[in-house]
């Protein structure tokens, strides 16, 4: 199975996405629609590129034109590839004050809430627009320990070594496609650097945001963990619902070295005609521990399957999914795990809701290379699905060759269960406050995992997705 | 009879489940503050009588008419049912996943603040009302953090159901097997609870149950008994003791003093 992790195609299901609002921002650069190699050496050259990276971008744009659309997972038939606007660049620079935002942009912002977030919770905040950051701040104390947290654009120029030493290591271009697609015109997401031994307590929060029609959003977002140092970083992301689709092709990798614990949670909610197709993959050094917490509530279509290599012995992983597909979507996500050292040990945890002929799928894959002594790995997939035009469908690969292995897996499918609906009415409820009260008791479980003011918004998000249910 | 007050009044009611008749013509009116106890063998029909009045949608009532005061019940969502003051304790309560006790009754309780007009509680002055409410029912407040039902024994649950109405404060409560499950000490706490609210609230409670173990705690107005999804008969408390004698198997050869 390739690493094509796409993550959002949206459609407008329920009406009330409160995000689907357009902007009025005047852009400083848009690209011609299309992709060719002008387009690729323009972007670089506009972006003042060391020559290194150009190469990087057009040999990754052959490769993406030699590599055939994935045969499975999602239809992805309605993307044009030559429909799109490739970059679009909002302002001039990055700014590290909201004050120096411009207007139009900022009022975004303010309406989805983020300069507000990062007041309160947040130990530091980026924002993208289309395709560049637009504003990113770390906390003052944590600058001086030499944590680092900037557009990955500003950290090729300000920080070349260590960007060069892992830029493209863990998702090279050959990858898949999609992945390809990102490193040729990759544009803005999240550079983090965290030292040795240094715990950032807040979580940092990146904010991505789709503005303008048949756009494509490619950011790339490079995550580093030194020795005995944790994070936590937070992504959200939304656009305005427009009748023509719209493509996300994000691509992240995370190095968590010995001893470190990352977890990299997202919150996607895309409008309803986003393709999201993302890849996503981390490898755990010794004793490191990695956990990807991925909730895909929006877009049209979402392939994405967020991955750990577990290189180091003792590493460990978790894959926490929750996956909500309304009317017209199709979520298909999981997760992958690669046992490369003895004694590792990973969990995954997969919960889907299906409604209103929504389509979930589960594609997950373990492998244990022979030689690999006493791993452990845990895979569980629940299913709830709302009504009988909804579907539900789970592909749990294991590929053990190693007969140490512990190994468990546990899937379960439910429907809305009529009995347990009743009880809840008999107490005052009505339909769709009871359903989205199983609903939201269904995702607990993963969404609990996130800070208490996320977890708050995801059950708000819940709620509306049920808003008109009844039976 | 007539000088008292009727609550409920249920005419001719004929309930079926997938089309097959489960209770067929039951008529009974229920008063004020009473305790009406309803009893019969295993699937005479008292569970789905219960059901239906609370407006379960998997029992169809194929005819009759069931009536709190001028109010037609079976013209009401559920839902409105409980908002109108009707409470059941079920029989087998299914598990919340994920939905903690404490959220769920504030919730609940919430849902008839607003149907009132009144404000919302938060849940922090929520709190000391459910740890009474379990406290009553003899249940620590670890329960309020806990998914309702989920995990917990066949008693607990009953203690749970108990303690849900408690808070909601219903002025009909149908109380479905309240006591099966529940061991002694349960069984009198649960009992006390329901005689203390029927004293300070004038709540009115149709009590289900196949045998008499709760009478040594509660002492029924009247006693009814169904068979095969009629009433047979309705007497006053003595019942019981005829019960304890002869069975159900003893009323059936009888006439019926019930239309």
């Amino acid at each position: 199975m390739s690493q094509g992790s796409i993550k959002k195609t949206v459609v407008n299901a329920v009406g009330d996405y409160k995000f689907g609002f357009h902007s009025s921002v005047d852009s400083v650069y848009t690209s011609p629609k299309g992709l060719s190699r002008e387009v690729i050496a323009e972007i670089s050259e506009r972006k003042n590129e060391p020559a290194w990276m150009r190469e990087f971008r057009l040999r990754a744009f052959d490769i993406f034109l030699e590599k055939p659309m994935p045969e499975w997972g999602a239809d992805l038939s309605g993307i044009d590839f030559n429909n799109i606007h490739y970059y679009v660049q909002p302002q001039d620079s990055a700014k590290t004050r909201w004050e120096d935002v411009p207007t139009g942009i900022k009022d975004t912002f303010e309406r989805l809430g983020i300069p507000e977030a990062e007041r309160k919770f947040l130990s530091g905040a980026g924002a993208q627009f289309e395709s560049e950051v637009i504003y990113h701040s770390l906390h003052e104390s944590l600058s001086k320990k030499g944590v680092i947290f900037d557009s990955t654009d500003n950290a090729l120029r300000l920080y070349p070594e260590i960007f060069q030493k892992y830029f493209g290591k863990v998702i090279p271009p050959t990858d898949n496609k999609f992945a390809a697609l990102n490193s040729a015109v990759w544009s803005g997401g999240s550079f983090v650097y965290v030292p040795k031994g240094v715990h950032i307590e807040l979580p940092l929060q990146a904010y991505f945001r789709i503005n303008a029609e048949n756009m494509g959003q490619f950011e790339r977002t490079l995550i580093i963990a030194d020795e005995g140092s944790s994070v936590h970083y937070i992504e959200g992301c939304t656009a305005p619902t427009y009748s023509s689709d719209s493509l996300h092709s994000a691509v992240v990798e995370v190095i968590a070295l010995p001893g470190s614990r990352v977890q990299y949670s997202t919150i996607q909610n895309w409008s309803t005609n986003v393709y999201n197709l993302v890849t996503k993959r981390a490898v755990a050094y010794e004793n490191a521990h990695m956990l990807w917490l991925d909730c895909n509530i929006g877009s049209k279509v979402t392939m994405k399957y967020p991955a750990v290599f577990l290189r180091g012995e003792g590493a460990k992983a978790e894959i926490h999914s929750f996956a909500f597909s309304g009317k017209g979507q199709h979520q298909d996500a999981g997760a992958k795990v690669i046992h490369l050292a003895p004694n590792t040990s990973s969990t995954i945890h997969a919960r889907s809701i299906s409604k209103d002929g929504g389509r979930a799928t589960y594609r997950g894959l373990v492998k244990v290379p022979n030689g690999i002594k006493n791993t452990s790995s845990r895979v569980v997939c629940d299913a709830l699905i709302m009504d009988s035009a909804s579907r539900s469908d789970t592909y749990p690969t294991m590929d053990i060759k190693d007969d140490t292995a512990s190994i468990a897996h546990e899937a379960s499918v439910t429907r809305i269960d009529e009995a347990t609906l009743f009880y809840l009415r008999s107490r005052g409820f009505d339909s769709a406050t009871a359903a989205a009260m199983l609903v939201n008791g269904f995702a607990t479980p993963i969404v609990k995992q996130l800070p208490m003011e996320y977890a708050v918004e995801m059950n708000r998000l819940i709620a509306i997705e049920m808003e008109g249910f009844s039976q | 009879m007539d000088t008292k007050t009727s609550i409920l009044s249920v005419k001719n009611l004929s309930i079926s489940i997938q089309n097959t008749p489960v209770v067929s013509g039951v008529s009974f009116d229920v008063h004020e503050g009473e305790l009406f106890v309803i009893m019969g063998a295993n699937g005479s029909g008292k569970s789905s009588l219960l059901q239906a009045i609370m407006g379960n949608p998997l029992y169809q009532v194929t005819g009759g008419s069931a009536h709190m005061g001028d109010v037609d019940l079976l013209a009401l969502t559920p839902e409105k049912r409980s908002l109108a003051g009707i409470f059941l304790a079920f029989q087998y309560p299914p598990a919340m996943s994920g939905i903690p006790f404490g959220n769920f009754i504030r919730l609940a309780a919430n849902e008839q603040q607003t149907q009132i007009g009144g404000s919302p509680f938060a849940p922090k002055a929520f709190f000391p009302i459910v740890q009474n409410a379990l406290k009553r029912v003899e249940l620590d407040t670890t329960f309020i953090a806990r998914s309702l039902h989920e995990g917990s024994s066949g008693g607990e649950k009953k203690r749970l159901e108990v303690a849900q109405m408690s808070i909601l404060q219903p002025r009909i409560a149908l109380l479905d097997e309240i006591d099966s499950g529940v061991d002694v000490d349960g069984l009198r706490s649960l009992t006390e609870e329901i005689a203390r609210l029927q004293k300070e609230n004038g709540m009115t409670v149709i009590l289900v149950t196949h045998n008499t173990r709760m009478f040594q705690y509660l002492t029924p107005d009247r006693i009814a008994i169904m068979s095969k999804g009629t009433l047979v008969k309705i007497g006053d408390a003595s019942l019981a003791k005829r019960i304890e004698q002869d069975g159900y198997e003893g009323f059936l050869g009888e006439p019926s003093n019930v239309q």
